[in-house]
C-alpha cells in the first residue's frame, strides 16, 4: 500500500498567451495505487470496521483480521490480506485512506468518473458475500453516496489465481474524496481475500 | 626529496601570521597548498586576540569525524594542529569570542608520503597536467608525465631564413617530468592557405600553401627549441575540431607534416598522434582513427594518443571499455605493441559544463580506479585532467581540478598521490579479476620485486573472505589497514602488497554457467572454496540464491602455492533484454517490448510488472515459456499523457518448481507522437496536441516559467518532419551567427532516422550504425520585426554527403515574435537527415531539443530540454523517440 509520490494528482494550472496552445492531457488521471510494498507491517493510513465499529485495519484479532502476506503477492513482495475468522452477521470492511478529488474545472461539462482496478484471489467467498465498494464524501467529509450506488461495486469470487476486476462510475458533482473498500456480508469462516495492486483513476469532464 | 624543501616535517611546523589578517580566524601551514610528502603534518590555527576558547573537528573525506580537538580559553595567537598518519583532512574549528560570537574557518590538508625515487616515480604509467596550477604540487602528487601546450601561430616567416633570428624565449625549461609536447592554436597565418576563419585565441588550422614549407617551419622551431626539448610530443590537440582546412587526407597530411618536421629537426623525440578528444575509432563526420591510419599517419608517429572522457560514469564502464576497444583497434590493424598515451582524462565535481558532476569523494575513487584500470591494461601514460584548471570558463571545467583555488586539496588529490605511490614501477600487463559483477581485484607486478592489489566494489561494501599473505595494506587515501584474512571492499579501493615479485598466481578453470535460485551445482575440482556473498560452496557444491545479482563471479581456491579460480556467470531463470518503446502504424498506443529467454529445466509462468510514477500499475500474463524458449513479449502503454516524462520499473516476475525470480528494469519514458498531413497539405497546428516542455529536464536552471516556457507540436508528410516550437520568453536574444547562434536564443535540435536500429559498436555505416545529425534554428534579434531573419545550422552529422559547420538552406524556418512570444516554424526535409524517401507511418524518429534561453545581463547557459544527447555530453543513444503516425 504504496500510495504514489504524488497521491492527488490535480490538473496543472498552465499559463499561457492565446498563441500557446493548451497543454495536451489525454487518458484518466491517476488518483492513487496501492501495491502495498516496502510500508511497515501495520498498514499504515488503512483502517477496518466491524458493524458500526472501526479501528486501524491490523488491530482487529477478532472475528477478522488485516495483514501483509508475502506468499505469493501478484506482483513485488506483499499483498493484503483479509481473513474472515469467526462468523458474524455484522458486515465487516478493510478500507484505504480518503482519495481527495478537485471540483471539476470551472465550466466543465460532463460527467466524471471514477475507475477502479484491482487484482483479487479467494477462498471461501460465498455467493455475494465479498465485495468492492467506493464510498463518495462531500468537501465537509459527509457520506453522500456508494458509487454508482452499489453495495458491491463489483463482487469477488473465488480464484486460487490472481484475477483483475476492474469498474467505473459516474461520480456525485458534489464529490471531493472517495474511499475505497474491501466489505464481507457473509457469516460463512473461514474465509480469506488477498488484494494487491489497487489503482483508482479519474476520468475528468472533458467538454466545456 | 630535492624538489621538496618546502614540504617540511611538521617538527618544523611554523605559523604564518599576516598583520592584515590579525582579527580573523585562519588555517596556515608552511606546505604548499598543505600538502605534506611525509607521514605526519600539522597547520597552525591562528585565533583572534578576543579569543576564548573553541573547538577544532578533523574528518576524512567520507565526512566521518577522525578527532575533536579542544582549543583552551587561555590559547593566545595561535593553536597547532598536528595531523599525524597519512590521509585526508578537512578541518573545522570554531572558536568562541570574549564578546559570545563563534568565529570559524575551515581548511584541508593531505599527508601523502614522500615522494617515490625518480628510479621508481619515472617508471611510472600514471601523468598529471599542472594546467594552471603549481608543479611542485604535481610532483608531489608522485606524477611521472606532465604535460606542455604550445603554439606556433605567432611565429615570423624569418624563421625559414638560413640564419633566423633568435627565438623570442625558450618554451621548454628543465623539468622533474617526462613532458609530453602538444601543439594548438593553429599555424601561422603566412603558411595557410587564406581563410577567414577567426578563433577567440591563436589561429585556425587549415592546410597550407606550401606543404614542405611547413615541414622546414617545423623543424626549424623544433630546433629553435632544442634546449630541453620534451622527449614526447603530441602533435596537435584535438585537431579534428580545429580543421577548418577541408579533407580528412589533407588533415592527415597537415598532422604527419608536423610530425616530420619534429623528427627531422629532434629525430630522438617520440612523435605521438593524433590526439583526438576521445577514442574515435570510427566517425564519418569527422577524421577518426580507421581512417588515419588507412591515410598512413601511423607510420609516422611513435605512438598513439588521445583524450578519454566520458559522461560522468564510472570507470568500469564506457570508459575503460573504449580503451578495450582501443587496443583490439591496434590488434587488428598490426600494431599490438603500439604505445597508448592518454593525455585527458577526468572526472569533474562541479556543475557547468558538458560532463555530468559526481561528488569530490566519487572524484577522488573514479581517479583512482580509472588510473588502475589503465595500468592494468598498459597504457603507457595516462595524464589525469588535471591538477589546477584555475581560469577555467565556469565552475564545471574548475571542478576538473584536484585541488581548490586556493591550492588546497580535494580528496581525490590525495587519492591519486597514494595511487601513483602504490603503481609507480608496475610493469607489463594486470590481471583483471570480477569476483563478482560489481567486485574488482587488479593484481600487478613491479619492478621492484613486489606486487600489489587493488580491489573495490563498486555497488557498496562488503567483504569477502581471502586469506591473502600480504605485507602491507592501505585504504584509498594512504591510512595503513590491518593484515587480515578477508578484503573489506567498497567504492573505494584498498591497496595490498605482497612480498614475491609475482603476485598471486591463478590457474583458471572455464566458465560455467549457473542458474540463480536453482539446484547447487557440482565443482569437480579443487576444495575449500572461497565464494564471494552470496555465493556459497558447500562439500563442493556450490549455490546461488535467487537474490544473487546476474553477471560474472570468481570462486577461489588454494591448490598448493597456486590459487585455482572457478568462473560462475549467474544468469537468472527468465533472462529479460532491455526494454524499448515500439508504436507501429495502427497500434492505439505505444508498447513496451522485451526479448525473454528462458533458462529453467521446467515450464515457467511469468508476469510482467510496469510501475510508472504518477501512472497506474500494468501487468502482462503470458503464457508459461517453455525450457530455452526465447519470446517476444509486449505490454500495451495505454492512456499515457503525451509529452510527460514518466519514470519507473519493468519488473520481470517468474516462477517455476516453486521458485520465483525477479528482474527489475528501469523505465524512463516520454510518448511523443507526429501527427500525419497529408501530401499537398500543410499541419493544421490547431489539431495538433502541443507538448510542453519547460519542466522536462531544465539545463543551467532554475527557468522559472514566466521566464521562459515552451512547447513543441510535430507532423510529418512527404515533404519532411514538420515542428513548431513555441516559446513564450521575456526578451528574444540573438545576436550571433553561424555556429556561434546556439549560445543565445535558438534551438538545437538532434534527429536520428535510425532511432529503432540498435546501436553497433562496429557498424562503419554512420554512428554505429545510425545517421545522426545536429541542427540549429534561430531568429536574428530584430525589435521592429515580427517576422525575423531565420538562421540555421548543422554541427553534427554522420553522413559523408551532409558536411558539418555549415547552414542548411533546405530546412525551410519561420521565426516570429509577437509580444513574448516566440514560434519557430520548422521543416526538416527528409533529405537533411540523410534519407531520400519519406519515413513511414509507426516509424520512430530519434529526437533530443535544446532550446537556449538568453537574457541580456545573463551569464551561464540555460535551457529547456525534451530528451538528452544534444546538451550536456553529445550522444545521440539518449535521443527519444517522436512517433510518426
Amino acid at each position: 500500500m504504496k500510495p504514489s509520490a504524488r497521491l492527488f494528482l490535480f490538473p496543472l494550472a498552465l499559463v499561457f498567451t492565446a498563441a500557446i496552445p493548451a497543454f495536451a492531457q489525454t487518458g484518466p488521471e491517476l488518483l492513487a495505487k496501492y501495491n502495498f510494498e516496502n510500508i511497515p507491517a501495520y498498514v499504515p493510513d488503512w483502517g477496518a470496521g466491524h458493524g458500526s465499529t472501526y479501528k486501524p485495519a491490523t488491530g482487529w484479532k477478532t472475528p477478522f483480521k488485516v495483514s501483509l502476506d508475502s506468499g505469493n503477492p501478484h506482483a513485488g513482495a506483499n499483498a493484503l490480506r483479509f481473513d474472515l475468522l469467526e462468523s458474524s452477521e455484522k458486515e465487516k470492511l478493510v478500507h484505504g485512506p480518503a482519495i481527495k478529488i478537485a471540483a471539476p474545472a470551472d465550466g466543465a461539462i460532463g460527467e466524471r468518473k471514477l475507475l477502479v482496478r484491482l487484482f483479487v484471489r479467494a477462498s471461501g467467498v460465498t455467493g455475494k458475500g465479498v465485495g468492492i465498494r467506493v464510498l463518495e464524501r462531500d468537501e465537509k467529509n459527509a457520506s453522500i453516496r456508494l458509487l454508482e450506488n452499489k453495495n458491491s461495486l463489483i463482487p469477488v469470487s473465488n480464484s486460487a489465481d490472481w484475477v483483475e476486476l476492474q469498474a467505473e462510475g459516474v461520480l456525485h458533482s458534489r464529490t471531493r474524496s472517495v474511499t475505497f473498500m474491501v466489505v464481507a456480508y457473509q457469516s460463512e469462516v473461514p474465509a480469506t481475500v488477498w488484494i494487491d495492486d489497487v489503482s483508482v483513476e479519474l476520468v475528468p469532464a472533458s467538454g466545456r | 626529496m630535492k624538489y621538496f624543501a618546502l614540504f617540511a616535517s611538521v617538527l618544523a611546523l611554523t605559523v604564518l601570521v599576516s598583520a592584515s589578517a590579525a582579527a580573523s580566524l585562519s588555517f596556515s601551514s608552511d606546505a604548499k597548498g598543505n600538502i605534506f610528502t611525509d607521514t605526519t603534518g600539522g597547520l597552525g590555527l591562528r585565533l583572534p586576540k578576543t579569543s576564548a576558547g573553541g573547538e577544532i573537528t578533523l574528518r576524512d573525506e567520507s565526512g566521518r569525524v577522525l578527532q575533536t580537538i579542544s582549543i583552551p580559553a587561555e590559547a593566545a595567537d595561535s593553536f597547532s594542529v598536528v595531523l599525524s598518519g597519512k590521509g585526508y583532512y578537512a578541518l573545522d574549528a570554531a572558536v568562541k569570542l570574549a564578546d559570545g560570537s563563534i568565529v570559524k574557518a575551515t581548511a584541508t590538508a593531505a599527508i601523502v608520503g614522500p615522494v617515490p625515487p625518480d628510479s621508481l616515480r619515472m617508471q611510472s604509467r600514471l601523468g598529471l597536467w599542472t594546467v594552471q596550477g603549481d608543479p611542485d604540487l604535481v610532483l608531489a602528487a608522485g606524477a611521472r608525465w606532465n604535460r606542455r601546450m604550445i603554439s606556433i601561430h605567432t611565429l615570423p616567416e624569418s624563421i625559414l631564413d638560413p640564419e633566423p633570428p633568435p627565438p623570442e624565449k625558450l618554451l621548454f625549461k628543465p623539468s622533474p617530468f617526462d613532458q609530453v609536447g602538444v601543439m594548438s592554436f593553429g599555424l601561422p597565418r603566412w603558411i595557410m592557405e587564406p581563410t577567414d576563419k577567426k578563433k577567440s585565441f591563436g589561429n585556425p588550422l587549415t592546410k597550407p600553401v606550401d606543404w614542405d614549407k611547413l615541414k622546414r617551419l617545423v623543424a626549424a622551431w623544433t630546433r629553435q627549441q632544442s634546449e630541453n626539448f620534451p622527449g614526447y610530443f603530441e602533435i596537435y590537440n584535438e585537431p579534428e575540431w580545429q580543421w577548418t582546412g577541408g579533407t580528412n587526407a589533407e588533415l592527415v597530411r597537415v598532422l604527419a607534416t608536423l610530425a616530420d618536421g619534429i623528427k627531422e629537426a629532434h629525430p630522438q623525440t617520440k612523435v605521438l598522434g593524433p590526439g583526438f578528444s576521445s577514442i574515435r575509432i570510427k566517425d564519418p563526420a569527422r577524421l577518426d582513427l580507421v581512417t588515419a591510419n588507412e591515410l598512413g599517419l601511423f607510420d609516422h608517429l611513435d605512438g598513439l594518443v588521445v583524450h578519454a572522457y566520458v559522461d560522468g560514469t564510472p570507470p568500469e564502464a564506457e570508459f575503460i571499455q573504449r580503451v578495450v576497444e582501443l587496443k583490439q583497434f591496434l590488434s587488428d590493424i598490426g600494431r599490438p605493441n603500439f604505445p597508448i598515451h592518454i593525455t585527458e582524462f577526468g572526472w569533474t565535481s562541479g556543475k557547468g559544463t558538458w560532463q555530468k558532476p559526481v561528488d569530490e569523494l566519487t572524484q577522488a575513487r573514479y581517479a583512482v580506479r580509472s588510473l588502475t584500470l589503465l595500468a592494468a591494461l598498459g597504457v603507457e601514460n595516462a595524464t589525469y585532467f588535471c591538477l589546477h584548471f584555475k581560469a577555467a570558463p565556469n565552475p564545471g571545467e574548475r571542478g576538473f581540478s584536484l585541488v581548490h583555488d586556493d591550492s588546497t586539496p580535494k580528496p581525490s588529490f590525495t587519492s591519486y598521490a597514494n595511487v601513483a605511490r602504490w603503481l609507480a614501477g608496475v610493469k607489463g600487463l594486470g590481471t583483471w579479476l570480477h569476483l563478482t559483477p560489481t567486485t574488482h581485484l587488479i593484481l600487478l607486478e613491479k619492478t621492484d620485486g613486489t606486487s600489489v592489489a587493488v580491489a573495490w566494489d563498486t555497488a557498496g561494501e562488503r567483504i569477502i573472505g581471502l586469506p591473502l599473505a600480504t605485507t602491507r595494506r592501505e585504504d584509498m587515501m594512504g591510512r595503513t589497514l590491518p593484515a587480515a584474512d578477508d578484503l573489506a571492499l567498497s567504492p573505494s579501493p584498498i591497496f595490498l602488497e605482497f612480498a614475491r615479485a609475482q603476485s598471486p598466481a591463478i590457474d583458471m578453470l572455464p566458465s560455467i554457467d549457473v542458474m540463480r535460485g536453482g539446484d547447487d551445482v557440482t565443482l569437480t575440482r579443487g576444495r575449500d572454496w572461497i565464494a564471494p556473498a552470496p555465493l556459497h560452496v558447500r562439500d563442493a557444491h556450490l549455490g546461488v540464491p535467487a537474490s544473487a545479482a546476474n553477471g560474472d563471479y570468481l570462486l577461489l581456491a588454494r591448490d598448493g602455492d597456486h590459487w585455482l579460480g572457478q568462473p560462475v556467470r549467474v544468469i537468472p531463470p527468465l533472462e529479460a533484454s532491455a526494454p524499448v518503446l515500439e508504436w507501429s502504424a495502427g497500434q492505439p498506443a505505444p508498447l513496451l517490448a522485451t526479448t525473454v529467454v528462458s533458462h529453467a529445466t521446467g515450464p515457467v509462468t511469468t508476469r510482467l510488472a510496469v510501475t510508472l510514477d504518477d501512472s497506474r500499475d500494468r501487468f502482462l500474463n503470458p503464457p508459461v515459456v517453455q525450457p530455452g524458449e526465447t519470446r517476444r513479449l509486449t505490454l500495451p502503454l495505454d492512456g499515457l499523457v503525451t509529452g510527460k516524462r514518466y519514470r519507473g520499473t519493468l519488473v520481470v516476475d517468474s516462477r517455476h518448481e516453486g521458485r520465483r525470480d525477479e528482474i527489475s528494469r528501469p523505465l524512463d519514458l516520454t510518448v511523443l507522437a507526429a501527427a500525419p498531413v497529408p501530401r499537398g497539405s500543410a499541419p493544421d497546428w490547431n489539431k495538433i496536441p502541443a507538448v510542453d516542455f519547460s519542466d522536462w529536464d531544465q539545463f543551467g536552471g532554475p527557468i522559472a516559467r514566466e521566464d521562459c516556457s515552451a512547447t513543441v507540436q510535430a507532423a510529418h508528410g512527404s515533404d519532411g518532419l514538420y515542428l513548431r516550437v513555441v516559446v513564450r520568453d521575456d526578451e528574444h536574444l540573438q545576436t550571433q551567427t553561424g555556429e556561434h547562434i546556439w549560445s543565445q536564443d535558438s534551438i538545437q535540435i538532434g534527429l536520428d532516422p535510425d532511432h529503432q536500429k540498435t546501436w553497433e559498436a562496429n557498424d562503419l555505416f554512420g554512428l554505429k550504425g545510425h545517421r545522426v545529425f545536429e541542427y540549429g534554428v534561430a531568429g536574428a534579434s530584430d525589435d521592429k520585426a515580427s517576422v525575423l531573419s531565420p538562421m540555421t545550422w548543422r554541427w553534427i552529422s554522420y553522413t559523408d554527403t551532409l558536411p558539418v559547420g555549415v547552414p542548411e538552406p533546405r530546412i525551410r524556418l519561420k521565426v516570429t515574435r509577437e509580444g513574448d512570444v516566440t514560434t519557430y516554424d520548422i521543416l526538416f526535409p527528409w533529405s537533411v537527415m540523410g534519407l531520400d524517401r519519406p519515413m513511414p507511418a509507426g516509424s520512430g524518429v530519434g529526437i533530443a531539443l535544446s532550446l537556449a534561453d538568453a537574457d541580456t545581463g545573463k551569464k551561464g547557459r540555460r535551457a529547456l530540454r525534451l530528451f538528452n544527447g544534444v546538451s550536456e555530453g553529445k550522444d545521440p543513444e539518449k535521443f527519444g523517440p517522436l512517433w510518426l503516425r
